[in-house]
């Protein structure tokens, strides 16, 4: 019994002569900031649904169009990021939110195809809206390159899985789950402007 | 001994900058041609070992997070824009990373510490830092030859966002610094 601690004490000896404290970069808060920026966007389901709903109208567009909105979308939402960084005021960012989930689901339940540049302007104008309120939530983060690289992460994940959704059209029971999505999608965007959710 | 040469290999994927930089690197030199892409690998090795080998005798670097968030930037417009670049400019693209990579990967400067020990640590980070930026270009590489280079494309999209919300972050704290002098 008297020599229990000893392992642990060469174990603390160990730790105390490792040097890992004193480089010049730490680990510390990447992994928690890459965690909390990869989580932050599915915690929201007013920007899941909007995120989801690029994609599925990407798809449902046909190409360019899914591989230039997915683009688009955080190149501008990024814009809109910087904007609440330097914290430029900017109203109706919640409403427009739920906006873009009421206009983006509405187009793919109603199956209108808009042009590309239509869309692209749609996308981008909504876009603005989600990366202010993320960019709102960067200065807080432990570390914001990782947050930042995390939720950016997690937003293009959204939309390959809108986009995966969207090209169960090729089917014709596929043409109705994601005209479904979009629907829901809509009404979610209405829950969240009128308050319900 | 072995600690420091670990230390070392971690140190690209211990900094999330660095890490942002070689991705964005990497996803340029694949969509290149293969003469591009093996003189740029090569030409980044170089520079990298010579800016290790000077970053103990050098002062610490200066707004390195802003430059090489600037860099990553730049570096992944690039790959989003797609354009066929000219050799000089990839390999001058390659051999500013791997120095500004370089100059940032300092080892510890503990006292009494053995030279030999922070050059362990240089040769780890060499030696991850190119096998990483080889593997990554390699995967571009295959990758643009699916769906027209899309996925590389959006990714260069995600790693321009992101840069360019820190950039804008860390102008806003050196806003106040900057307006006081």
């Amino acid at each position: 019994m008297p020599n229990s601690h000893k392992p642990l004490g060469w174990v603390v000896a160990l730790l105390l002569l490792t040097p890992s404290t004193a480089w010049a970069h730490t680990a510390t808060g990447t992994v928690d900031g890459f965690l909390s920026g990869f989580t932050h966007p599915l915690y929201g389901w007013d920007h899941v649904a909007a995120m989801i709903a690029v994609g599925i109208l990407g798809a449902f567009l046909g190409r360019p169009a899914i591989w230039v909105l997915p683009m688009v979308f955080p190149l501008v939402m990024a814009l809109g990021g910087v904007l609440g960084i330097l914290g430029v005021p900017l109203p109706g960012i919640e409403p427009g939110i739920a906006l873009s989930s009421i206009v983006l689901g509405s187009l793919i339940v109603l199956a209108i195809r808009p042009p590309l540049w239509v869309a692209v302007i749609l996308v981008a104008m909504f876009a603005i809206f989600h990366g202010y309120a993320h960019g709102a939530e960067l200065p807080n983060a432990a570390n914001p390159l990782a947050y930042s690289v995390g939720f950016v992460l997690s937003t293009g994940m959204l939309h390959l899985f809108g986009i995966a959704i969207g090209e169960l059209i090729r089917w014709p029971w596929g043409k109705v789950v994601a005209r479904a999505t979009g629907g829901l999608i809509a009404l979610t965007g209405v829950g969240f402007l009128t308050g319900v959710l | 001994m072995i600690s420091f040469f670990w230390q070392g290999c971690l140190h690209p994927l211990s900094v999330p900058g660095h890490l942002l930089v070689l991705l964005a690197l990497g996803l340029l030199l694949g969509q290149q041609d293969k003469f591009s892409l093996r003189s740029s690998l090569g030409l980044f090795v170089l520079s990298l070992v010579l800016a290790l080998v000077l970053t103990p005798l050098l002062p610490p670097l200066q707004y390195n997070e802003f430059i090489l968030l600037l860099l990553a930037f730049i570096l992944s417009l690039l790959v989003i824009i797609k354009l066929p670049l000219p050799l000089g400019l990839v390999l001058c693209l390659s051999v500013s990373t791997a120095l500004l990579l370089g100059l940032d990967s300092r080892a510890p400067r503990l006292p009494g510490l053995a030279v030999s020990k922070l050059y362990l640590h240089a040769l780890g980070t060499s030696l991850s830092a190119s096998l990483i930026l080889t593997l990554l270009a390699s995967l571009s590489f295959y990758l643009n030859k699916l769906l027209a280079g899309i996925a590389v494309r959006v990714i260069g999209a995600w790693i321009a966002a992101s840069s360019l919300m820190v950039l804008a972050l860390l102008i806003q704290h050196s806003l106040p610094l900057l307006t006081a002098s």
